[in-house]
């Protein structure tokens, strides 16, 4: 089971209980909403 | 097993089951020693609740349990076969769900130089259907040269994705990689 930084335990389909890295360093919502708004900056400048 | 892969759409393994939704898949996968061993394709729900557009892309055989081992080492007599039909999967979910990213977490050395080499070699081919990102982490560094901290002294790692850099190295690996639809 895999848990995100907010401490609620999500379920995942793998064995290993490994954390994922991004979410390792997802602190709250501010940084996931600067994160994606990033994201979708960086697929921009792909196209 | 080798680290090159070579991605052909048009040489995949066919689905034993998959999902309408393309979110789980199964095939069979020969192997050199002469056996078959079932791999199943989860597309799963990012772990951070805080990111609903991010999905993970997971593969490995089944655990018996509705899940699967990650972490088990195979010897797939065609490797490219195995990581086209993954990431044709992939491709048929972005297409039923256009506006989320997938990602893949180089956690460890091995598995980011395996999706590393993979973006690197079929960067032509790939580029057709997908576009990649890299995501480096970073630092925030003051202008008193400190470095930003948590409240236990670490340093706070910040995800900064950016579009896959193709004359980066396997000695200069991204932590993190993500791609969605062309």
């Amino acid at each position: 089971m895999a848990s995100s930084h907010t401490g609620n335990v999500m379920a995942s389909r793998s064995t290993s209980t490994r954390q994922d890295s991004l979410a390792a360093v997802i602190r709250s919502k501010k940084d996931a909403d600067e994160f994606m708004a990033e994201l979708e900056s960086a697929v921009k400048r792909s196209r | 097993m080798s680290l090159k892969v070579k991605i052909d759409f048009e040489d995949t393994y066919q689905p034993i089951n998959i999902e309408p939704d393309f979110s789980e898949m199964s095939f069979i996968s020969p192997q050199k020693d002469g056996t078959n061993r079932e791999l199943f394709v989860f597309i799963n729900p990012h772990p951070d609740e805080e990111l609903p557009n991010v999905y993970n892309l997971g593969f490995g055989p089944p655990d018996g349990y509705g899940g699967f081992h990650d972490d088990v080492k195979l010897r797939h007599a065609d490797n490219n076969k195995v990581f086209s039909t993954v990431l044709f999967h992939a491709l048929l979910f972005l297409q039923e769900n256009p506006n989320l990213t997938i990602g893949l977490d180089g956690s460890d050395d091995s598995r980011a130089t395996l999706y590393h080499l993979m973006f690197k070699a079929n960067k032509e081919y790939i580029d057709d259907f997908f576009i990649a990102i890299g995501v480096d982490w970073y630092v925030r560094i003051f202008r008193d040269n400190t470095y930003e901290q948590d409240e236990h002294g670490y340093f706070i790692k910040r995800p900064r994705p950016e579009p896959f850099n193709y004359d980066r190295t396997r000695h200069d690996l991204y932590r993190y990689y993500m791609f969605r639809l062309k």
